[in-house]
């Protein structure tokens, strides 16, 4: 069943962010949300988990209305995986863990709770820091943390917040590989927003791609990540090939400034290209 | 590694570890955790007891508990009338006083910076004493009171909860974020410290002198007869803050991520302000205006063991009696008359508080 999302309206006064959004997550799958900048990724992802309240529409889980499922509930069916940790004063990592146990208990932690808590650090692989404070530790281990904190909420859905950002390529490979593995040992549906293309290629079982407010593209790699839904969506030309039979996608040089950029902007970023720094460099990913 | 006096470890479990090790490893660091504050609360005991024996009439750590021991059991065991009335009557209420108030302003200190995200918030950021000085004032200078018999303590009370009344009243008309609380707190007292000081513009001597004393806090005015309403508004607004560190641990990874957690930000945010504020007002009305353990004490919990407010709570609660409680000896050790408490606070706690700083080789916050 998963989520199913039906003629979802939002928006903030006179702006409408996502306009008559209608599809289906499946169940015990990684899906992709991709879109440039602003769309509404994010959005969509805070309106899965009442973050955001609806104008319209209704989004249900296994046939519940979620609109009916009090916060406290939805604690144990939902976790979050935000883009950033806010907190100011710090805490260990295996209290930061612990954390995801609050929906399920009292006020006092139980030897089951620590253990749940403790499994969850073996399997993201940070049982060296679990005695550490969350701030020592680097970007990466951040997000494995943070991704181990949110299992220990045992939920049917895990939602992460951009969880490749700021990382290098061997941790995005290495955060996207565990989430996969995550989604086929526990069965449970992974809803990730990400930027990269290609990372999203290799790893996603479903893509939906947002443009302009709507469900741009909804399927598998092969289905969403073609030539024309990249140049129409992201407004860069691509070549795309194949690799371990993903579609892999080589951004080009050029053209894209036509569409996107003012004629001024674009006067002086042609200049910047020009310059011996960035001479043909892409400026979209790090695709070389 | 960060350094966390107690519990703090330099080692963890190691990689490939089982389960049952990381729990071990965790549970042994919690197990420091609490002796390092039984231990504190070891050296409360006998630091109140050496502050109860100071005086012109000394007496000694074990006479000063036999005396309190004897008067709970009434179980005679040589104790003189005299050594009874200096303990019992005059110096227990004033040290109760300084306990009560040190473990209240912690604790809502402490309930604030986690509430609020901000190591600087404390309970005065909400503008709690400049309402109760101008309470305090209007009733010194104007002999303006509210409560009739109760005069100062009632006008500072009342007035002190106005700043927080203003902030919950934003909080419902417009979606308040924790900094604009503080804003809102800050432009409060700034109005309510203009008020005061035009008041006592107006002022004579004796009315200035007397305002003054009352705007630094004293603990000279301990007595039986203020404790019970001052540790009733302090154990119920405490044990509600212990009750709500659950929360407080899931707010401090930012308001998104705890309403995931099913936590209502607003209304625990809210409630516990309330809290907050009623615990500071109830002190602050019958000692006056005591900076700094608020601030502070927290800070020195935190250094000694963690953030984690489960332990964070209690551990301020226990540093900020044993400043408060320090502070006083120290008053009456380098000066001929007890000093008020509020300079000796802000004197002793803010050296201490700076050297702690320098000491970390981590930040704590």
């Amino acid at each position: 069943m998963g989520i199913e999302i039906e003629h979802l309206h939002f928006g903030y006064s006179e702006k409408e962010i996502l306009n008559d959004i209608s599809l289906t997550i499946d169940e015990g799958k990684l899906t992709c949300i991709l879109g440039p900048n602003g769309v509404g990724k994010s959005t969509l992802m805070y309106c899965i988990n009442k973050l955001q309240k609806l104008n319209s529409g209704r989004i249900s889980y296994d046939g519940v209305d979620l609109a009916t499922v009090k916060m406290k509930d939805m604690a144990k069916l939902f976790s979050f995986v935000p883009h950033a940790e806010e907190d100011v004063f710090s805490m260990s990592v295996m209290d930061t863990v612990l954390m995801g146990r609050h929906p399920h208990s009292g006020f006092s932690m139980t030897k089951e709770d620590l253990k749940i808590a403790a499994d969850n650090i073996r399997l993201l692989g940070v049982e060296d820091l679990s005695m550490r404070s969350f701030d020592e530790l680097s970007a990466g281990q951040h997000q494995r943390v943070m991704i181990a904190r949110g299992l220990t909420q045992e939920p049917k859905v895990l939602m992460l917040d951009e969880p490749t950002a700021n990382l290098d390529v061997k941790y995005q490979m290495l955060v996207m590989k565990m989430l996969r593995d995550i989604t086929r040992l526990k069965g449970i549906t992974v809803l990730i927003i990400c930027h990269d293309l290609n990372v999203t290629s290799m790893f996603a079982d479903d893509i939906i791609l947002l443009y302009g407010g709507k469900v741009f593209a909804h399927g598998t790699s092969e289905e969403v990540l073609t030539e024309s839904n990249v140049e129409t969506v992201y407004g860069v030309k691509c070549k795309v090939s194949e690799i371990q039979g993903r579609p892999h996608i080589a951004l080009l040089d050029g053209d894209y400034l036509e569409t996107h950029i003012s004629a001024s902007s674009k006067d002086s970023i042609e200049d910047a290209l020009e310059s011996e720094e960035l001479k043909g460099q892409s400026l979209v990913t790090g695709d070389e | 590694m960060k350094k966390i006096l107690f519990g703090g470890k330099e080692s963890g479990p190691e990689l490939g570890s089982d389960s049952d090790t990381i729990v071990a490893f965790y549970e042994h660091g919690r197990a420091k955790k609490v002796l390092g504050l039984l231990f504190f609360i070891a050296i409360l005991v006998v630091i109140s007891g050496y502050a109860m024996g100071m005086g012109s009439y000394s007496i000694s750590l074990t006479e000063v508990y036999g005396v309190i021991w004897e008067h709970l059991t009434h179980m005679s065991d040589g104790i003189t009338s005299l050594d009874m009335r200096v303990v019992w009557d005059a110096r227990l209420p004033r040290l109760l006083t300084a306990l009560v108030a040190g473990i209240g302003l912690a604790a809502a200190g402490a309930c604030m910076q986690s509430m609020l995200k901000n190591p600087l918030a404390d309970p005065y950021t909400t503008g709690i004493s400049s309402g109760a000085s101008f309470g305090a004032t209007i009733a010194i200078v104007l002999g303006i009171t509210i409560g009739g018999s109760g005069g100062i303590v009632v006008n500072a009370f009342v007035f002190s909860l106005i700043p927080t009344a203003v902030i919950l009243l934003l909080s419902t008309l417009k979606k308040s974020s924790p900094t604009t609380m503080i804003l809102a707190g800050i432009s409060v007292m700034y109005v309510f410290n203009a008020l005061t000081s035009w008041l006592m513009l107006t002022a004579d001597e004796t009315q200035m002198a007397a305002a003054y004393e009352w705007t630094i806090g004293t603990l000279n005015k301990g007595s039986w007869t203020t404790l019970p309403a001052m540790f009733a508004v302090t154990a119920a607004g405490s044990l509600a803050i212990l009750f709500s560190t659950k929360y407080l641990n899931a707010m401090n990874a930012g308001d998104d991520f705890a309403k995931t957690l099913g936590v209502n930000v607003n209304k625990i945010r809210i409630t516990l302000l309330g809290v907050v504020s009623v615990v500071a007002a109830g002190i602050v009305s019958f000692t006056g205006v005591i900076g700094f353990v608020g601030l502070v004490a927290p800070h020195m919990a935190r250094i000694l063991i963690g953030s984690d407010n489960k332990l964070l709570i209690p551990g301020s609660m226990i540093c900020g009696a044993i400043m408060m409680v320090g502070c006083d000896i120290i008053s009456k050790l380098f000066t001929t008359s007890a000093l008020p408490i509020g300079i000796i606070t802000s004197l002793i706690g803010g050296p201490i508080f700076l050297i702690l700083i320098m000491r970390q080789r981590k930040e704590a916050w």
